[in-house]
């Protein structure tokens, strides 16, 4: 991954494939769900359907609607929840939106899209995260 | 099986006395003259990738909601009635007196991602805590809990009352007492499994005002899910950034996914019946105003706001600084969503918000 792109298409459908073939998180429960994720400039929507994740591309601005919510963060914060989440011991999503308010959506109530699956959109990212660090060593 | 036309439907013939077997001496006949009853018959829902939901089964005429049930009768939607049978005190028979179009998504929602506190929560991950904050962990668990049997009572109230012809909101609401009585138990065992134990009980002025909401399923709605919901949702998103341990994590973590379908629910409804009942925005503009009242009361009063300044502070002395302040800051959150879900119901009271509460917009 490079400077310019801290997030991509191909690690996205990484952790979407790791998470399709994992029993555990089909056993967290159906998940329905358009999640955008914009890192420095770079969005991305990964849609979320029944017990896996359906499809991951990129987006332009102007198709930011589609998403139920955005996950934003820069290249810096992205670069440290992802080492947190791979050391076992760094913060959730969850955890970081009540501090830095990385979750943006257009009215309290779309935020409870990501309330309600919190745990299994964490459990996607960590898959990615993971991943990283088994090509790594 | 053979058919027979009943109205207009293809439905399995009554068979007849006796049918194809032998009858038993002494055992009487079945009689068979129900079968041929049915408003519709041949249904065949198949399930899709989520399995099969009930939203699915809304097909033909068991997938039309009316807008006013008149049935007083346990009778399911799309049977057919039996005349003579007595009416029971069904009082809530218009739709929009509950409606949600997420409820029935929202129920199997509930029953597939469960969870098992007894189990699944690493309970070996709690570690002694220094006294103030154990004290402090195990008061919010206290108020927490009476917030959650708050919910369970309300909703059972109404519940009751609720006509068949809309039994998707009964069976969610089933799902969210259910998840209120493990938040009750998951609570309680955290008070218990650390050195420490329950706390004193709340005063309990927004769960009166809760309970004492008389005028309808909206109201107590208005109050349940608008306002106490709401802040409800940052106190436990403020427990989870300040949790001690895994266990802490895990209990907080799933309460926000329950919590965060109730809300779901709850919203849903008052859009629905603001959108759908001519005045209901006006009488929702009074409810709130009153409830601003008891809400920013209870603020200034609750023992949960030094407990959580304390867990926030990492004790009593980081608790009269930096953890008043986050206390705070979680209030001030609090009033911007509840604005701001006021904004989307259609129901604006940024004019109007009580000054108890606004002074908390500065945080």
């Amino acid at each position: 991954m490079t400077t310019a792109e801290p997030l991509s298409v191909k690690w996205l459908k990484k952790a979407q494939s790791i998470v399709n073939a994992d029993s555990s998180f089909r056993k967290r429960g159906s998940i329905d769900v358009k999640m955008g994720v914009r890192i420095g400039k770079a969005t991305y929507l990964v849609t979320f359907a029944g017990f896996s994740c359906h499809d991951v591309h990129k987006l332009n601005d102007n198709d930011l609607r589609d998403a139920d919510f955005i996950v934003e963060m820069s290249a810096d914060q992205w670069d440290r929840f992802l080492a947190g989440r791979r050391a076992g011991n760094g913060r959730t999503l969850a955890d970081l939106d009540t501090t830095d308010g990385v979750v943006k959506t257009v009215n309290p109530r779309k935020k409870l899209e990501f309330l309600r699956f919190h745990t299994s959109l964490q459990a996607f990212f960590d898959a990615g995260a993971n991943a990283d660090a088994t090509q790594a060593a | 099986m053979a058919t027979k036309a009943s109205r207009g439907m293809a439905v399995p013939a009554a068979m007849s006395e006796g049918g194809s077997g032998a009858s038993v001496e002494g055992v009487p006949v079945p009689t068979y003259e129900w079968m041929g009853l049915t408003a519709e018959w041949g249904t065949r829902v198949k399930p899709g990738e989520h399995g099969l939901r009930l939203s699915d089964l809304n097909v033909g005429i068991y997938g039309e909601v009316p807008e006013v049930w008149e049935d007083q009768t346990r009778r399911p939607r799309g049977a057919l009635p039996r005349p003579g049978v007595p009416p029971l005190p069904y009082n809530l028979r218009s739709k929009h007196q509950m409606w949600a179009d997420s409820a029935a998504n929202l129920y199997e929602e509930a029953i597939q991602r469960r969870w098992i506190p007894a189990t699944e929560v690493p309970w070996h991950t709690l570690e002694p805590l220094p006294e103030d904050i154990e004290r402090a962990v195990c008061q919010v668990c206290t108020e927490l809990s009476q917030y959650a049997n708050t919910e369970i009572e309300i909703i059972t109230y109404w519940q009751d009352q609720m006509s068949y012809g809309y039994y998707e909101v009964k069976q969610f609401l089933a799902t969210a007492t259910f998840d209120c009585a493990r938040l009750i138990e998951v609570l309680r065992k955290r008070a218990l499994a650390n050195g420490g134990g329950l706390g004193v009980e709340s005063r309990g002025l927004v769960n009166r005002m809760i309970l004492e909401s008389r005028g309808g399923w909206t109201e107590s709605a208005a109050y349940q899910y608008l306002m106490r919901g709401t802040f409800t949702m940052r106190v436990l998103s403020g427990l989870l950034n300040a949790a001690h341990n895994d266990a802490e994590r895990m209990i907080f973590a799933k309460a926000i996914e329950d919590h965060a379908r109730h809300l779901t629910y709850g919203y849903d409804h008052l859009k629905y019946a603001v959108s759908h009942q001519a005045g209901q925005a006006d009488i929702m503009q009074t409810l709130l105003s009153l409830g601003e009242v008891m809400m920013a009361a209870e603020l200034e009063e609750t023992t949960l706001r030094p407990a959580l300044a304390i867990i926030f502070g990492g004790g009593i002395q980081g608790g009269r600084t930096v953890g008043m302040e986050t206390f705070l800051h979680l209030v001030g959150d609090f009033v911007r969503d509840y604005l701001a879900l006021c904004d989307w119901l259609g129901v604006p009271r940024t004019e109007m918000l009580h000054p108890m509460l606004k002074k908390y917009l500065e945080y």
